[in-house]
């Protein structure tokens, strides 16, 4: 009994010495000691360093979040608030990263990276398992990071100018994302989606386009927040969400404008949101507004007698600019009746445009060829050598639309004056 | 020493836990070499064949009610005949824990502790295990209460918030590349059904043995199904290309979960879930193992055997398999097929032929007396 009662107390006090004595443990990694990365960016290498093997090179350029600063915020945007801009490179993605570890006295992690722009390059070339892979294979990275598409610019510039209107702290890039999906219809995409769509037979992936624009603001403006832009603030540039890049399986074959990228959108069910801009009904230079509050879209395939695609599309919304001249509009039900037409002819014409986009460049992000696959496997076995040849770029599609305008806003008509 | 005694719904409990732990583990199975929604229809499959496996189990157990397999085998058998039947149950009770040990290091160091040596991580789990199972099976069965409704209410979590990322459309078509498919993808998950041979060592236990039969089939259905809904969740997420590439679906899952931007990185649920229920099922694996043990060697305190048996399962365990790359090697329907059938059903069917021809053993007549002596 004493020995029993001599044991317990040993247990206990090793279990009381190894937690006040031990120093840590073998994953212990402290806090201080991260430089959390909260955008990536990807590109060729410009100048190739020499290897014996001939491997191409990449430039991985990272935004790492300024922790000091957000400790002493009180002292307002400081020189750095967006974090710092580093570029590493070798001949992968996480060599690059090595890279940039060997000019870091903190560990580089990527855990709380949140957007993955990927240069038009490496994407036209084919390369993007690079990129995917060192997103999905290491347990840091995760694949719920947006992905985009630099086009016309390297990932480095995008990740450079973040987004000048943008005051957050560390991930512009993906907030740019996030509320031009919210606000304008513009696409999210993460590294799964591209992963999962990519590998399905008979759909294509997508990823969010980003482009250069001219800045918003004159330069002599922005002169007095100019630190925010950093590094390569000037020129006069900032970057923008420019619609979605299609690929073909992995390799990316061309872009999508806005317009037609809110009816791929639309049509896959992927935007419940959007604004459209529809002519009005007297003068046809003016426009009313409709933003879009509910939305499903679906995609299907008849086999009988032929191949036709269908597109179904419901959506509602409100009116959210009436401005038309003349007593154009009021806001009585017969009134939104041709409102509605008129909304319809405008999202069929999107909806068209991105279908005649995609089978230009024989590319299928709609997934008419997966519809086909689960609805006709047999006929799918028989197509799927030519889909991308000649059955989906002669595919004749219905499109059926279905819009409810629900509410005019907080007025009525727009205010009438007598003149 | 006093028979310990465990309720009908502990019983049932530890019956679930023994399949469903393993929807963490072997969703990978399911999910490899299948096209489009064959693998949910091979998780269908799954459930089916765990019934009639549960049935076979309980029913030779009732046969014998008073006494475990590594008894009444010598009683009809012969000491030699007996022994030499039941052993590769005991193979199979400490093979089947090291697999699934291994599985749980594994995961732990590839996702979540990259530098903990393997040995450490495996470690602190079989002394945890082995501490339980020198309690005996009462303290496991009511471990059991605490922790299956913990581990089922975070796994159905994740896979309920992860719903809404999944694509019905992911699902069809099925059946396209014909049957063969979706049966090897309901092969190599079923053999984990060895693990019902537990209820030939507790069914003695039970203080209640009427509906044993019942409960095993409910635990078994209930298991299989949340282990056949959480392959089809991860299918209808990630497309059954994607998902038959990722080792540990459950935790990819988990790892995308949003909601409202607010829940986020929940993969840590599936950690707790996951070490939670193996520790349940590691211990009652093991505890039939080192009964059937003592039994087996004639030894009547069968606790000195715990630890002994622990150092040997730890080391099994990392011996088993050079690299992650041998254990889906091994969990292949051509591997584990041949071999999980032959553990379900040769030893308990041999003894099930001897008790068929020797007759059933009577019940203990009105006391519950030590099975040991």
């Amino acid at each position: 009994m004493r020995r029993r009662l001599l044991l317990k107390c040993l247990f206990t006090l090793s279990l009381v010495a190894t937690a006040a004595l031990g120093a840590g443990c073998w994953d212990r990694i402290e806090v201080q000691t991260l430089a959390f990365v909260t955008e990536a960016g990807i590109d060729p290498a410009v100048e190739t360093e020499e290897n014996p093997f001939g491997w191409e090179s990449v430039e991985l350029s990272v935004r790492v979040a300024n922790t000091a600063s957000a400790q002493d915020s009180g002292t307002g945007a400081s020189s750095t608030s967006l974090g710092a801009l580093v570029v590493g490179r070798g001949v992968s993605p996480l060599d690059a990263l090595n890279d940039i570890q060997s000019a870091s006295g903190r560990i580089i992690y990527v855990a709380h990276n949140r957007a993955a722009v990927v240069s038009s390059q490496l994407a036209q070339a084919g390369r993007m398992t690079e990129v995917i892979d060192f997103f999905d294979r290491s347990r840091q990275a995760r694949r719920s990071a947006y992905l985009l598409v630099a086009d016309g610019l390297s990932a480095r510039e995008v990740i450079s100018l973040g987004s000048q209107l943008s005051d957050q702290e560390s991930s512009a890039i993906f907030e740019l994302a996030r509320f031009n999906h919210r606000t304008r219809g513009m696409p999210i995409v993460t590294i799964n989606d591209f992963i999962v769509r990519a590998t399905q037979e008979g759909v294509d992936p997508i990823a969010i386009r980003v482009s250069a624009a001219p800045m918003l603001t004159s330069p002599a403006e922005s002169g007095s927040s100019e630190p925010q832009g950093g590094p390569s603030a000037a020129g006069g540039r900032q970057v923008e969400i420019a619609g979605a890049a299609l690929f073909r399986k992995d390799v990316l074959v061309g872009y999508l404008d806005e317009d037609a990228t809110r009816g791929l959108l639309w049509a896959r069910g992927d935007l419940s949101s959007g604004s459209v801009n529809v002519p009005c009904p007297a003068v046809t230079e003016k426009s009313f507004g409709f933003l879009v509050r509910r939305s499903s879209g679906a995609v299907t395939i008849e086999t009988d007698p032929e191949l036709r695609g269908k597109v179904t599309i419901t959506m509602e919304g409100d009116f959210v600019g009436l401005s038309c001249p003349g007593g154009g509009y009021k806001s009585t039900s017969q009134a939104v009746q041709v409102a509605q037409e008129r909304l319809k002819a405008r999202v069929e014409e999107s909806v068209r445009a991105a279908i005649a986009k995609s089978q230009q460049l024989q590319a299928d992000p709609f997934g008419f060829g997966a519809a086909l696959m689960r609805k006709e496997y047999g006929v799918w076995r028989r197509v799927k050598e030519r889909w991308y040849d000649t059955v989906w770029p002669e595919l004749p599609v219905d499109i059926e639309i279905k819009v409810d305008i629900r509410r005019p806003g907080l007025v009525g008509p727009p205010y009438q004056v007598d003149r | 020493m006093q028979l310990e005694r465990i309720s009908l719904w502990q019983f049932t409990l530890i019956i679930f836990i023994m399949r469903a732990v393993l929807s963490l583990a072997t969703m990978p199975m399911i999910l490899s070499e299948q096209k489009g929604g064959d693998s949910w229809v091979a998780s269908i499959l799954f459930i089916l064949v765990g019934v009639p496996i549960a049935l076979f189990y309980v029913k030779l157990a009732e046969r014998h009610p008073d006494q475990t397999i590594f008894e009444y085998a010598n009683t009809l058998l012969g000491p030699v005949w007996g022994r030499l039947v039941t052993a590769p149950l005991l193979w199979g009770f400490l093979h089947y824990s090291s697999v699934i040990l291994r599985e749980y290091g594994e995961a732990t160091v590839t996702a979540v502790l990259p530098q903990t040596p393997l040995v450490f991580i495996m470690g602190c789990m079989i002394l945890v295990c082995a501490v339980g199972v020198r309690l005996g099976i009462e303290v496991l069965g009511r471990s059991a209460e605490l922790l299956v409704p913990l581990f089922a209410v975070s796994t159905v979590t994740v896979i309920l918030l992860a719903v809404p990322l999944g694509e019905l459309a992911h699902l069809t078509p099925v059946g396209v590349a014909g049957l063969g498919p979706i049966i090897r993808g309901g092969i190599a998950p079923s053999t984990y059904y060895f693990l019902f041979a537990v209820i030939l060592v507790i069914y003695p236990s039970l203080n209640k043995k009427r509906f044993a039969g019942t409960s095993a089939v409910l635990a078994s259905v209930s298991a299989a199904t949340l282990v056949g809904l959480a392959a089809a969740v991860a299918v209808a997420i990630f497309g059954s290309e994607e998902a038959a590439r990722l080792l540990f679906p459950f935790l990819s899952m988990a790892r995308l979960v949003q909601v409202a931007e607010f829940v986020e990185r929940i993969e840590a649920v599936t950690g707790i879930a996951w070490g939670a229920g193996l520790f349940l099922e590691l211990s009652v694996v093991f505890y039939a193992g080192a009964r059937g043990l003592g039994l087996w060697l004639g030894i009547v305190d069968h606790r000195r055997l715990v630890f002994p048996m622990g150092a040997i399962l730890l080391t099994l365990s990392l011996v088993l398999f050079p690299n992650a790359f041998e254990i889906s090697d091994f969990q292949t329907a051509e591997v584990l097929g041949p071999y999980g059938l032959l553990m379900i059903f040769g030893p308990p069917g041999v003894v099930w032929i001897a008790s068929l021809l020797r007759g059933r053993s009577k019940a203990a007549p009105g006391q519950n007396g030590e099975s040991l002596s």
